[in-house]
């Protein structure tokens, strides 16, 4: 028997709650604005063809990206489409550098004078009136993963979701998440997985049985997430390795019977009265699969019948209320029983947002206030803009979080989270339910400091094509969202570049890491081993030159 | 998108579902009191009743093991499913008496209900009695057909992400459409696709491309296509399946055409750059039929390309806590041109204040746990932005509807009751509903419940007077002004096992009913189809709270 905490809701802010490249704060100096998007002569022109059969591929999109910051242009000018025979030509580009890349659904995308798959293309400078010939690309085929799905009889199974999954760090664990589209199995039980980038992927298998969670059943079979080749368990499940272009076959599941069990419990209000008639939903953590659905009776109780073990969110929806409850279960083998879930108001972070003694401070409308999810319920970040008076009142579900503020741009960025005075930057902050946090002070900073170096490998060459991270030294820092973390690659001028607080800091270059990978603290323990240590105080101007890492086992 | 489609689902299914089965005593002890003490918070006791049967392959015999056996009888709120076991069998036990529908699903079978011939039959009700034991409910599904082909581009390479599906001629609200039937599919990397489950039929088969991408800068679009090869319905090859055939490598060659973009900015009612999501719907179409899409920027700009010509609704959200905030919608018709400059302002959803009240002829208590929403009078129009609102103790309400002419749609456990009137401030709108205006609130809603339902019930004899149990019994409106009405004024019955139809919930009026020995889904609201058979209907008048028992002779159908 488990009884859980009881928390409310706001809107599904997945992308504030999930740590992402974006959230990083922006290392690159501004450098130049984008040119105009009239007024060019130089012409790039070439042939796309697919790698594997060399004949030319027609409708690729082939676009001049410009190396300069800033938005893109929309519609973006300096792009075309091949014709039947793989052929292109980009016009009207004005003078400047750019790299060419080739996208296509279903191919792997191609940059020209890439060092690698998905790596970054060779910049090129174009002058006034340049016709750039023979830029030819070639586009292999994305992954694609085939088999199909029996169950304990060896017959097909109609309608399972066959997800394509991968480790992410995600609201503070590593956990294996859905990483591209799935399919769905046919009459005879076969899928077809494509669109797949290159790289390690588990298959996992589900049997979602929509009705079952809503209706009055003394079934208790069922099927667990099932891991090719067979398992039930993550640590047992086979890594499949998708080189770029290759179609893996008779990637074939057995599904794993299972007794479901039965969550019940309690809906009830703010003052403690049972609530009929409400639905209840409870949500498969962030796997994203698997959704059961079920009502309360007059009484308030309800029961959701079809759950295998793994991690959910519970939410009591008041329909087109503002009221809820959102509750995170974790299911192990057995029933869980007298589950209370309290329907109140969305409780509140109210507060205003300061700036560190510096320059023009950005406006009021660009900064957003933003909830990251410290607690693992699913869903239930927050974000609000501030209002012209730079205060701001944000609703969310109660629970754990970490108050963050996107930079408003490249000078700025948050400097430090206070509660009531105290600094609670790095330490989460609970929510109360039914109740708020009213001051809260987020406090921005202009005091960054640059740093930047270049990048060689053990030969002494120059390398252009990697990433660096640079990290505070600290790991108390390392909480999603921070501010000591910075991920850049170099640019033009063969450089990185990164402004960070004062502080000590590592810095390492690798080859390649999964997006998003560098904010996980495992990430980081391992890559401390090989980085580089330094400091940098306050007005001060670093270089730093790194040695290529290989990276790390991960 | 997706929230929104499941919160609209998740409407649907409420009066679908039910708990009304289980026994659960739960103990919570900081609990005061209950808030409700009517007789709606005791669980039911068990029924005495048992149903069995078997399910097999139509074609084999071959028992149909882990297939999904539901019985439903939405007036007692009785929902229940069973499994097959490996001989196909299945049980029900401490069954209610009720009236039922009984449904059998299994993969890629045709799923079948009770009473049904054609999986295209509305299903008849299984009238189960206490203490009775139903044997030998057995139901031999037959192997759905299968399509499989493949969708190719001008120059024959394959395109993914096409949407495919089977269709049909239906009959809505008095127009003869073209709507999907069952399970669809898209194209794979490949471009082919496999169409499996169909019921045997006659099909046309539709191909839609949309836009994955819609920030590229492609300038085709595909039009929508039916197979063979055209984008006119009229010319469309129809396709005739018989039971478990299937039909291979069909290949259709999508047509490029201009695409359009469309770009303009979005502005929040304080005039702020409003950011959220902005979508483009294809009008005319029923349902969602999502043909593009992104998010807004920060600064309140949006393009969207990929657009293939036709006619569109752009709809722009913010979202807040509980749904969204403001909307925005436009209409547009892309023809290829690029659209650019819409200006888009958003609004915030209007309230409508009010209470459900009790008929004052009738000693009752209100049933709790209510909700209703708003839905739109014209059934073509876009079900969106509508959230339901739910109803307090003491009756009141607060809701909020996106801007438009408007019914009232009541969810929840009715148990008996059904809506007697309508009213804004007096006035009675039940029929025609009420108009909701961008930025307005609307006070004043009444919504009075009866539990005194009509009933109009019967049997029927064919032409040399034998009592038969195969028919359809409509019954609508003799004032074709009411046939526009959703819900209220047109409805059928099928027979149970004595052979007897059961009409219950009309609004009180002057009324035709009729038997008759087919007929298509749909054609209960075709108007042209009502007044093909209302000379053979007999005429009534039904009063409220009234039951009436109607003799019918079959008719067949013109």
């Amino acid at each position: 028997m488990s009884r859980a905490f009881v928390c409310l809701v706001a809107v599904l802010t997945l992308a504030w709650a999930q740590p992402s490249p974006a959230q990083t704060p922006p290392s690159q100096p501004a450098r130049d604005t984008p040119a105009a998007a009239t007024g060019g002569t130089a012409v790039v022109r070439g042939r796309v063809v697919e790698a594997a059969t060399g004949r030319g591929l027609s409708r690729v999109q082939v676009r001049a990206n410009t190396t300069m910051t800033g938005p893109p242009p929309v519609p973006y000018p300096w792009a075309a489409m091949t014709d039947a025979d793989g052929r292109y030509e980009i016009k009207g580009i004005p003078a400047g550098t750019y790299a060419i890349a080739a996208t296509k659904p279903n191919y792997v995308r191609s940059a020209f004078g890439a060092e690698r798959v998905e790596g970054p293309g060779k910049r090129m400078t174009l002058t006034d009136g340049q016709v750039l010939d023979k830029i030819d690309l070639r586009l292999v085929r994305a992954g694609v993963v085939t088999g199909r799905v029996v169950d304990e009889f060896g017959d097909p199974v109609t309608d399972v979701q066959v997800v394509p999954m991968r480790y992410q760090f995600v609201q503070g664990s590593r956990r294996l998440t859905r990483a591209g589209r799935g399919a769905q199995t046919n009459d005879i039980g076969e899928y077809r997985i494509f669109g797949l980038s290159p790289g390690q992927y588990y298959v996992s298998a589900v049997l979602q049985n929509v009705s079952m969670g809503q209706q009055d059943t003394n079934d208790r079979s069922g099927y667990a997430p099932t891991y090719y080749p067979g398992t039930g368990n993550v640590a047992e499940a086979q890594r499949l390795t998708i080189a770029q272009g290759q179609t893996l076959t008779a990637v074939n599941l057995t599904l794993l019977p299972t007794q479901t069990v039965r969550a019940s419990g309690i809906v009830v209000d703010a003052q403690g009265r049972p609530m009929g008639n409400v639905g209840v939903s409870a949500m498969q953590g962030f796997s994203g699969m698997g959704y059961f659905g079920g009502q309360t009776k007059p009484d308030g109780t309800f029961t959701i019948n079809g759950l295998t073990p793994g991690e959910y969110t519970l939410r009591a929806n008041l329909q087109g209320n503002q009221e809820q409850a959102v509750l995170a279960l974790r299911i192990d083998g057995s029933d869980v029983t007298d589950l209370q879930l309290m329907v109140t108001k969305p409780s509140t972070i109210r507060g205003r947002v300061a700036f560190e003694e510096g320059g023009t401070p950005p406006k009021a409308s660009a900064i957003r206030v933003t909830a990251m999810r410290a607690d693992s319920v699913v869903g239930a970040g927050g974000g609000v803009a501030v209002k012209d008076d730079l205060s701001f009142e944000m609703p969310l579900p109660a629970g754990r979080v970490f108050v963050r503020s996107p930079a408003p741009g490249p000078n700025w960025r948050l400097n430090r989270v206070l509660l009531n005075g105290i600094d609670v930057t790095d330490s989460a902050v609970d929510v109360p339910v039914n109740g708020s946090l009213n001051d809260v002070v987020v406090e921005l900073t202009d005091h960054l400091y640059p740093i930047s170096g270049r990048v060689t490998d053990s030969n002494g060459t120059l390398v252009r094509d990697c990433f660096v991270i640079v990290f505070g030294q600290d790991p108390a820092g390392w909480t999603p969202g921070t501010r000591y973390l910075s991920s850049t690659r170099p640019g033009l001028d063969d450089l990185f570049h990164a402004k960070m607080p004062a502080g000590a800091y590592y810095a390492i270059a690798v080859t390649d890491v999964d997006p998003g990978a560098w904010t996980d603290p495992e990430f980081l323990t391992q890559a401390r081993e090989r980085a580089t240590k330094f400091s940098i105080a306050a007005g001060e101007t670093k270089t730093v030159d790194l040695p290529l890492s290989p990276a790390p086992v991960f | 998108m997706k929230h929104l489609l499941a919160a609209s689902f998740a409407s649907l299914a409420l009066g679908a579902s039910a708990h009304a089965q289980t026994t659960f005593s739960t103990q919570v002890g900081q609990l005061a009191q209950p808030a409700n003490n009517n007789s709606n918070s005791t669980p039911p006791t068990p029924g005495t009743a048992t149903l069995r049967g078997h399910v097999t392959a139509a074609d084999s015999g071959q028992p149909l093991r882990k297939a999904q056996v539901r019985i439903f009888a939405s007036d007692i709120r009785e929902n229940r499913l069973a499994t097959t076991d490996a001989d196909g069998r299945y049980e029900f036990k401490e069954v209610r008496a009720g009236r039922y529908t009984v449904s059998v699903n299994k993969g890629s079978y045709v799923g079948l209900s009770y009473g049904q011939e054609r999986p295209t039959d509305p299903p008849k009700p299984l009238q189960i009695l206490d203490n009775q034991t139903v044997e030998r409910l057995d139901f031999a599904l037959p192997r759905g057909s299968v399509i499989t082909g493949r969708v190719v581009d001008e120059f024959g390479e394959p395109i993914s992400d096409v949407q495919i599906a089977p269709q049909r001629y239906q009959s809505i609200q008095g127009q003869r459409r073209l709507v999907p039937a069952g399970r669809q599919t898209s194209t794979d990397d490949m471009g082919e696709f496999r169409l499996f489950g169909i019921p045997p039929g006659q099909y046309y088969l539709s191909a839609t491309w949309r836009s994955t991408n819609p920030s590229n800068e492609d300038k085709t679009a595909y039009a929508p296509m039916y197979f063979p090869g055209t984008e006119n319905p009229a010319q469309a090859q129809r396709i005739t399946l018989a039971v478990g055939q299937q039909l291979s490598d069909i290949v259709m060659a999508l047509k490029p055409i201009r695409a359009t973009r469309v770009s303009g900015t979005v502005t929040g009612s304080d005039g702020r750059p409003m950011t959220g999501q902005i979508m483009v719907m294809a009008t005319g179409g029923f349902g969602f039929n999502m043909s593009g899409g992104g998010a807004i920027q920060p600064d309140g700009t949006f393009s969207i390309n990929g657009i293939a010509p036709g006619d569109y609704t752009l709809r722009a959200q913010s979202f807040g806590p509980g749904g969204p905030t403001e909307t925005a919608t436009v209409k547009i018709t892309a023809t290829g041109e690029d659209i650019a400059d819409l200006r888009l302002v958003g609004a915030k959803p209007s309230t409508a204040s009010g209470r459900i009240v009790l008929d004052p002829a009738i000693a009752a208590s209100l049933p709790t746990g209510l909700s209703l929403m708003t839905m739109p009078m014209d059934p073509g129009e876009m079900m969106m932005g509508m959230q339901p609102a739910r109803m307090a103790d003491d009756g009141s309400f607060e809701l909020k509807s996106a801007p438009g002419r408007m019914r009232i749609n009541m969810m929840g456990p009715m148990n008996g009751f059904t809506v007697r009137a309508v009213r804004l401030n007096g006035t009675d709108i039940t029929d025609v509903g009420l108009e909701f205006k961008a930025n307005e609130d609307i006070s004043g809603l009444e919504v009075e419940l009866t539990n005194k339902v009509t009933t109009i019930s019967g049997l029927v004899t064919n032409a040399r007077g034998e009592a038969i149990k195969e028919y359809t019994a409509i019954a609508f409106a003799q004032d074709r002004e009411k046939w526009k009405v959703a819900g209220r004024y047109q409805s059928m019955g099928r027979p149970d096992q004595d052979g007897r139809f059961k009409i219950a919930g009309l609004a009180p009026s002057d009324y035709y009913v009729v038997a008759l020995d087919k007929i298509d889904p749909g054609q209960v609201t075709d108007p042209e189809f009502l007044d093909a058979i209302r000379t053979r209907a007999t005429a009534i008048t039904i009063r409220e709270g009234e039951t009436r028992t109607v003799d019918l002779k079959i008719s067949t159908v013109p």
